[in-house]
């Protein structure tokens, strides 16, 4: 009967799964998108440069989603990635008197490829020797401080404590993007497209074996899933554009200091993608742009108050929130309907 | 000779330090399988009790009496409130832990102010070998971490709750059919790891300057302690501690200390990699 | 499609002292339909652990098509075309029978999965959550994702288990029907079973092959039955 699984026609090798239309998360991701856009036009040129951080950071936490949203893996250690990105952009453009015109793209590539390299070699190990969950976690966590150590420590290059200054705008094919119209609109560019692009391909097959390694990754072998690659290349591609938004953003801030490569920073992105929801990849550009700016505030009025806000919130995120302030808003928005029917 | 011999004794000191911090974790990563990032934390409350105890005019012996009582209560509610919530479920555990670590770290600095804090060891000056000089304190430390282990060890294989312990460790479920509450001895394990962390607060105050921030140092590396050397089993905590104290010691006579510590990290994460269950696994 | 055989000589097992398996060696032809059985612990499911490569052999080699598959990586036999159904059903929980099957279908083929849905018959439950399946149906499914990797060799361990009457007999009745394009190797302690299927039988005690024959020579085989005492 096995022949019967064989057809006369080709085969129609498929990518999507879903019915024609678009997914309700693409249409929200259209109109959050479009309504950013729409934002920058009322705004002057101060605000929108720190929108074109916000969204940087979107990225961030966009890149991290990819990876814990889909593998269930938590990486403690995306910060490393971020920083190896806004480091290597800045040591490149800054210290090695490159050409203008070339600079900005040969720290990209060294930013990217430095997080991807530390990503693919740390990811080796760890993930083809078996080590998942929680021993995963602790080595990203390790990884994020002794980065951190070698960039406050080795001054030569990173300059310490105080880091780098002078990290000159992007500037690619004789663009230059320092006004801060180009730069919200570089950084809103890059996001929207591994936005999309991440949509569209975790959306499809890629997703479900995602899925189903997080499920059961014994059963995904049986299947004949390389099942360590496909983790490790989820985890070096997530890496790498964690390194993007740092290199973009370092060419934007100007500057470039250990605390972009901390673990502050790195719990700073969990709670992002956390309050998001993590898995829905728009849900954490919305968690970004909401707790960051919950974040300037709190900061601004007391250094300190936002490191016990934030640990106060993965507290609570625990006892109260579990799967995410949107789906805990989702459950109670179902029970108060459920209240309200019963009444009827 | 002199080199080899303070070589040996500076690895000996950091061995002994990591041996009493990653003890206490060892226990609650073995049994519980919590990650609790807030174990650095736990360092510093007993190094900040043995500066409290000192401000108030005792002595250091008072603050290490002194300490792991206080790092043993606060294990103890803390693990009553927050960790058997999450025990569960280790990205909770990771995420609450480290927001109590961050909250820890905070009250800290507000109580006791940014200033790094000095206190006073028991014994200045150094012991001496022929011609060769070592700080007696230093030896001190070493002797009695050693000692504690030992204690600690034999306590473990020998009392009631050692062997609830080890029983738990092996099959939670088997062990609990047999009437070990299991509630209990998660508490004071939580509770026993906690204040072995304290112990090593109060060792470690005389060495360094006393800072709400010092425990995320210990924190990494206690944990490397534990994934190489094999969690939830004595003598794994044993074999990790030489192995990264040995290790990051013997690097930095080498070479500049971040890049001693990220050779460390390589060397673990390369142990890892062959060895995902540690060496010494329970 | 083309077919191989698959080959076990001298294939052993031991954990310590204890020998789980001893000293098999059988060949399966192309397309063959073979029963194993045998009191519990008699190693089947280690025997079946080895083939598909979850468990490394302790000596004795295990070929396909003349390659060497033992000692080989789980997902690399999979690959090779060999397919496994699990004692306990095992599927992707969280994921509907539709996306389970573009999981494990090759190459995730529409076509190959509406088929695979006909056969085990959930063409109606496409959408529903796996996880939310009665035990039964998660069987098929987890029968039908095997089936979908199109292989050419389907190790079913216990395919019947939890089954009601008339489940089992529609799942033997299924089975034969893939004689001479699937090599089917399955192992099972449902003896009516057994003898609907009425195929090669492979009898294990102790990890060590007694008796291999037609069912019905080795329903009559003493040694077998003193084997069973008399359970069959």
């Amino acid at each position: 009967m096995t022949q019967a699984l064989n057809s006369s026609s080709p085969a129609r090798i498929v990518t999507k799964v879903r019915p024609r239309g678009l997914r309700p998360v693409t249409i929200v991701s259209l109109v959050v998108m479009a309504a950013i856009s729409a934002m920058s036009l009322f705004v002057d040129g101060y605000t929108l440069s720190s929108y074109r951080d916000v969204l940087l950071l979107a990225l961030f936490a966009l890149s991290l989603d990819i990876f814990w949203g889909r593998t269930g893996i938590l990486s403690f250690g995306h910060a490393t990635f971020f920083g190896l990105g806004a480091y290597g952009m800045a040591v490149t453009t800054i210290r090695f008197g490159i050409d203008p015109a070339w600079a900005s793209l040969a720290g990209l590539a060294v930013g990217v490829g430095g997080a991807a390299v530390v990503a693919a070699i740390v990811g080796f190990f760890i993930l083809y020797g078996g080590v998942r969950g929680a021993y995963f976690t602790i080595v990203t966590l390790a990884l994020t401080i002794i980065a951190n150590q070698i960039a406050v420590g080795w001054s030569e290059v990173t300059g310490g404590d105080s880091g780098l200054i002078g990290v000159p705008p992007f500037a690619a094919f004789g663009l230059s993007f320092d006004d801060p119209v180009y730069g919200f609109y570089l950084a809103f560019g890059f996001l929207a497209i591994f936005l999309f692009l991440s949509l569209w391909i975790l959306g499809g097959r890629t997703g479900l074996v995602l899925a189903a390694i997080r499920d059961d990754e014994i059963k995904a072998r049986t299947l004949g899933y390389r099942t360590q690659f496909i983790l490790l290349a989820t985890f070096v591609i997530s890496a790498a554009i964690a390194g993007l938004a740092g290199a973009v953003y370092a060419t934007g801030s100007g500057f470039v200091a250990p605390d972009l490569i901390a673990i502050l920073l790195s719990t700073e992105v969990i709670v992002w993608v956390a309050v998001g929801g993590s898995g829905t990849l728009i849900g954490p550009v919305i968690g970004t742009i909401v707790v960051w700016q919950l974040q300037d505030r709190i900061s601004s009025i007391n250094y300190a108050a936002w490191p016990v806000a934030i640990g106060l919130f993965f507290i609570l995120l625990v006892l109260v929130f579990p799967d995410g302030l949107p789906a805990y808003v989702v459950r109670l928005a179902q029970k108060l309907r459920g209240a309200m029917g019963r009444q009827s | 000779m002199h080199m080899a011999l303070s070589m040996l004794l500076n690895s000996l000191t950091l061995i002994s330090i990591l041996l009493i911090v990653s003890m206490g974790l060892a226990i609650i990563f073995g049994l519980m399988n919590i990650i609790n990032l807030a174990h650095g934390e736990f360092v510093t409350i007993g190094a900040f009790t043995l500066v409290a105890v000192q401000a108030h005019g005792g002595s250091f012996w008072l603050g290490l009496v002194v300490a792991p009582v206080v790092g043993y209560v606060f294990g103890l509610v803390l693990e009553r409130l927050l960790i058997s919530r999450v025990a569960k479920n280790p990205l909770h555990a990771i995420l609450v832990t480290w927001g109590l670590s961050l909250l820890i770290q905070q009250v800290l600095q507000l109580t006791f102010g940014p200033e790094p804090q000095r206190v006073t060891g028991p014994f200045s000056g150094s012991m001496s070998l022929g011609d060769f000089q070592y700080p007696a304190y230093r030896i001190f430390l070493v002797a009695f971490s050693f000692a504690a282990f030992a204690i600690v060890t034999v306590a473990l294989r020998k009392s009631r709750f050692g062997l609830d312990l080890r029983a738990s460790i092996q099959s939670a479920e088997m062990s609990s059919v047999m009437g070990v509450d299991p509630n209990r001895t998660n508490a004071r394990a939580f509770a026993l790891g906690a204040a072995l962390a304290s112990v090593a607060g109060v060792l470690i105050a005389p060495l360094t300057a006393v800072t709400a921030f010092m425990g995320v140092n210990y924190l990494a590396r206690s944990f490397f302690v534990v994934l190489v050397g094999g969690a939830g089993s004595i003598g794994g905590v044993a074999a990790g501690s030489t192995i990264i104290g040995g290790l990051e010691t013997v690097l930095t006579y080498q070479i500049p200390p971040t890049v001693a510590q990220a050779s460390v990290l390589a060397v673990a994460i390369i142990i890892l990699r062959f060895r995902p269950r540690g060496i010494l696994p329970a | 499609m083309t077919l191989t055989t698959l080959s076990l000589v001298n294939v052993s097992r031991d954990f310590g002292a204890f020998k789980a398996v001893r000293d098999v060696t059988e060949n399966f032809a192309p397309g063959e339909i073979a029963t194993i059985i045998g009191p519990n612990g008699a190693g089947k499911s280690t025997l079946l652990n080895m083939i598909c490569g979850t468990l490394p052999l302790s000596s004795g080699a295990i070929t396909f098509g003349g390659k060497t598959v033992s000692g080989q990586s789980g997902d690399k036999i999979a690959r090779l075309g060999i397919a496994r159904k699990f004692q306990v059903p095992s599927v992707f929980g969280s994921l509907t029978v539709h996306e389970n099957l573009m999981v494990s279908a090759v190459r995730g083929d529409l076509d190959v999965i509406e088929r695979t849905l006909e056969i085990v018959g959930l063409t109606n439950d496409r959408n529903v959550r796996s996880a939310d399946l009665p035990h039964g149906k998660k069987q098929w499914l987890e029968i039908g994702m095997a089936l979908s990797m199109k292989p050419k060799v389907l190790l079913l361990d216990e395919p019947t288990a939890g089954l009601s009457v008339e489940e089992t007999k529609a799942t033997a009745r299924f089975l034969t029907t893939l004689k001479g394009q699937v090599t089917v190797i399955v192992i099972e302690h449902d003896m009516a079973f057994v003898r609907d299927l009425g195929a090669r039988t492979i009898v294990l005690h102790h990890g060590a092959v007694i008796a291999s024959g037609h069912y019905a020579d080795i329903e009559e085989n003493e040694l077998v039955r003193d084997v069973y005492l008399g359970r069959l």
